[in-house]
């Protein structure tokens, strides 16, 4: 089963899974990975260039809704820097609410980073879409991408409901995505705040991702 | 409210020193340097300052030390965020006293948002408990603190950590890069004394955002709830900018060289008033040449003030005190122009007629101002080339004469040389009054002044009251193509001005411009080398068309007297 690793380490150990190298998540716990979209506490894309990859196959965790990016030329020191594929995170796709609209007007949306992610595989980078509705899987789809992540969401200390209950509207919301679009590849983002540890293979996802942090 | 606190605080939130000094200038009670102003100023949100696009801190700390904190005299505060678990309050505190900053705020705060997100923020110690931490050791420091709060929960919060200033944010503000709102100002209020409820009189009260976009909406607010202060962010600069920047960008593709050059400081005469580099090489030639006494020639379009410039040569040369003598060679007839140009004797031809001492004679020790000589038929062209060769003047049946010492200015709207050419107007005396030429442009050859001659024309109508032009008036007058030049742009501005006695002329006050515009502006005077100047004479008979031919009304919308109209029905045979 395929496995990748978000994670805010420029360079981790291959064996453990293809890294998605998202700066913004340096020195975050799990937990914190959540939240690192509203955490203006690194630049993020520029980060990205720090160290130069060796073609190893990582992707590069991109902030897409960065107001000043210029897509063909930062698509392009991606692919100087060794990056093999892209992903959207840190993402939009866990605001909800207010904070869903607000952003919204910036604008930084889920549709926006499906767009983005399109445009970097029309370029030849592997592509990861983050996901966490089926509305939102739906739009990925729609975009012509076809390396899904799902998300199980934001996870707090009141999360504690009936696990199979939630292992159920995973596995639901996957195959109804697998039956939208054949060949279509959707992993699952092993959370490590998730009660009862929920594994991909418990919700019929191709994959994981998981969150390595700092140690 | 406490009778020692201030009845209104003004705090601005700023991102650049450009913004920081004017506001500083202006008189605020405190700036906040904050990461979300220097975004506005890139042309983001506001709210982008929540995204992972640069360490919030490091580049306040930065903009601050460049560009702020050396200029300003009012107090700066940090706008701090703590949203990191490797940030330490304490530390960050005392990193912002020691730049040289007098406080801090939260910002940007987890105030702004809700749900889940927020939820695990507080859970994982980074939300706005640890905001709370930030102004706590801000005041522990003895540092000015603002606290930036949502609901009466994080004021209290805020209270309890010694925040000095609680600042209620009521969404953020809308605009072109900005938010939508649906909160009215009312709601604003009430929502901002919920907020408030239970925090005493002695913390300073403000509120920012939402539906507040002006000084009067912040005035509203305050005295509809208990708030007496506002902060300004987007509402400082980027509506200001925005709005400024796209009325001064569209003026500017009219106005390109508005404002190049110095300012006239003539108040002599309106021919004088511009600041255009072609005006200012006028001043200059006028300059040198008036004190002389050499003839001079003043050509150009009707209207172009040619008369005034005449006069004005006159003011600067003699040291006579008298006004010079003028003769309209239009009006001049045929039978007896001569005469008015020589004098006559008493008595000839018949017994009564009296002495007449004729216009020439008159000039002697003073100037003689021929208007249009283009106008003076073969036979007075001839009677003028002996007076300019030779100054001696006989009336009519005298038997002698006089020299007349006298400075000659001709004017005229028509080209000489193509006149002499066309053997319409003699070659010797066209050499003999052109030893200087002074060509005065067209108004639209000098759209730089436009704007400088309205305004000084309105003032002239008001008596020195200054009069406010909109730029969309200014480039309704800007892009006109004035056929009748500054005489007709005299005329509109004291038609414009007697209309309005508002002090401000807008678009719609000179739009009947735009109707009257004339097609294609006249690129030369001659058609072809023929006699007649046809731009004049289609702008004459265009206006008559528009009046119904009444000469009155006719002559007051082409800024000339009715005589002069008369006379140019008559020229043009456009009777």
């Amino acid at each position: 089963m395929k496995r990748l690793l978000l994670t805010g380490i420029p360079h981790s150990p291959p064996s453990q899974g293809t890294p998605i190298y998202c700066p913004a998540l340096q020195g975050l716990t799990g937990g914190q990975a959540d939240l690192a979209m509203v955490m203006p506490r690194i630049d993020n894309n520029r980060a990205l260039f720090a160290t130069d990859r060796t073609a190893d196959g990582t992707y590069a965790g991109v902030l897409t809704c960065d107001p000043f990016g210029t897509a063909d030329s930062f698509l392009r020191r991606l692919d100087d820097h060794g990056y093999s594929g892209v992903a959207n995170w840190p993402s939009a796709i866990l605001f909800q609410g207010q904070v869903k609209q607000l952003m919204a007007s910036m604008p930084a949306t889920s549709d926006l980073e499906y767009a983005w992610l399109a445009g970097a595989k029309r370029y030849g980078f592997q592509t990861l879409a983050f996901f966490r509705s089926l509305e939102q899987g739906r739009a990925a789809l729609n975009a012509g991408l076809r390396h899904l992540v799902l998300h199980p969401g934001l996870i707090t200390q009141t999360d504690d409901g009936p696990p199979d209950l939630l292992i159920a509207s995973l596995r639901g919301l996957i195959e109804k995505l697998h039956r939208q679009a054949e060949g279509v590849e959707i992993l699952f983002y092993e959370h490590a705040a998730l009660n009862n540890n929920i594994r991909a293979v418990d919700v019929g996802a191709d994959g994981s991702v998981a969150y390595l942090a700092q140690t | 409210m406490s009778e020692q606190k201030k009845p209104f605080i003004f705090g601005a939130a700023v991102g650049s020193g450009l913004t920081a000094l004017a506001v500083d200038r202006a008189g605020a009670d405190f700036l906040l340097v904050l990461n979300a102003g220097r975004l506005r100023m890139r042309g983001a949100s506001s709210l982008a300052a929540y995204l992972p696009l640069r360490p919030a801190n490091e580049w306040v700390f930065e903009i601050a030390e460049e560009e702020i904190l050396h200029r300003c005299s009012s107090p700066v505060l940090a706008g701090l965020n703590v949203r990191d678990p490797a940030i330490d309050p304490a530390e960050i505190v005392e990193k912002a006293k020691d730049i040289g900053f007098a406080g801090v705020c939260n910002f940007p705060s987890s105030a702004m948002l809700e749900g889940q997100l927020r939820q695990l923020m507080e859970a994982e110690g980074i939300g706005f408990g640890k905001e709370c931490d930030l102004i706590r050791a801000a005041a522990a420091q003895d540092l000015k603190t603002l606290a930036y709060v949502c609901t009466n929960r994080e004021a209290r919060m805020m209270h309890d950590a010694g925040a000095e200033r609680i600042c209620v944010v009521v969404g953020f503000t809308g605009g072109g890069t900005g938010v939508s709102t649906n909160l009215t100002l009312e709601a604003a209020a009430d929502l901002a004394n919920r907020v408030l409820e239970g925090i005493p009189d002695t913390v300073e009260t403000l509120i920012e955002g939402g539906p507040i976009t002006s000084p009067e909406d912040a005035l509203t607010v305050t005295r509809l709830s208990r708030v007496n202060g506002y902060i300004a962010g987007s509402t400082i600069d980027r509506l200001p900018i925005e709005h400024a920047i796209k009325e001064v960008a569209r003026s500017y593709t009219i106005i390109s060289k508005m404002g190049r050059g110095a300012k006239s400081n003539s108040t002599r005469s309106a021919v004088f008033v511009g600041g255009s580099h072609i005006m200012q090489d006028l001043r200059k030639v006028v300059a040198d040449v008036a004190p002389s006494d050499l003839p001079i020639l003043i050509t150009g379009e009707t209207g172009t003030g040619k008369s005034i410039l005449a006069a004005d040569i006159h003011v600067q040369n003699s040291t006579s005190k008298r006004d010079p003598v003028v003769v309209d060679c239009t009006g001049l007839s045929t039978d007896i122009g001569s005469i008015q140009l020589l004098g006559q004797v008493a008595g000839l031809n018949r017994r009564d007629v009296p002495l007449a001492r004729g216009a020439l004679e008159s000039a002697h020790g003073n100037s003689l101002i021929l208007e249009e000589v283009s106008a003076l038929n073969s036979d007075l062209q001839g009677l003028m080339l002996r007076f300019a060769e030779t100054g001696y003047v006989q009336r009519i049946g005298a038997l002698d004469g006089r020299t007349v010492n006298a400075r000659l200015i001709t004017t005229s709207n028509q080209d000489l040389e193509t006149l002499v050419q066309a053997k319409i107007f003699r070659r010797d005396l066209y050499h003999r009054i052109n030893t200087i030429e002074i060509v005065v442009p067209p108004l639209r050859d000098r759209r730089d002044d436009i704007a400088e001659l309205a305004s000084y024309f309105a003032r002239t109508f008001t008596q020195g009251t200054d009069v406010l032009f909109t730029n969309a008036a200014l480039r309704i007058l800007i892009e006109h193509e004035w056929p009748g030049n500054v005489r007709e742009l005299l005329n509109v501005i004291r038609r414009v001005v007697t209309l309005n006695a508002t002090g401000r002329v807008t678009a719609q006050d000179v739009s009947f411009l735009k109707s009257a515009q004339v097609s294609e502006p006249p690129k030369q005077i001659y058609s072809g080398g023929a006699a007649e100047p046809i731009s004049e004479r289609d702008w004459i008979a265009d206006a008559l068309r528009q009046h119904n031919y009444r000469k009155g009304e006719t002559a007051r919308h082409l800024g000339m007297a009715p005589r002069t109209l008369y006379n140019k029905i008559k020229k043009f045979q456009l009777e």
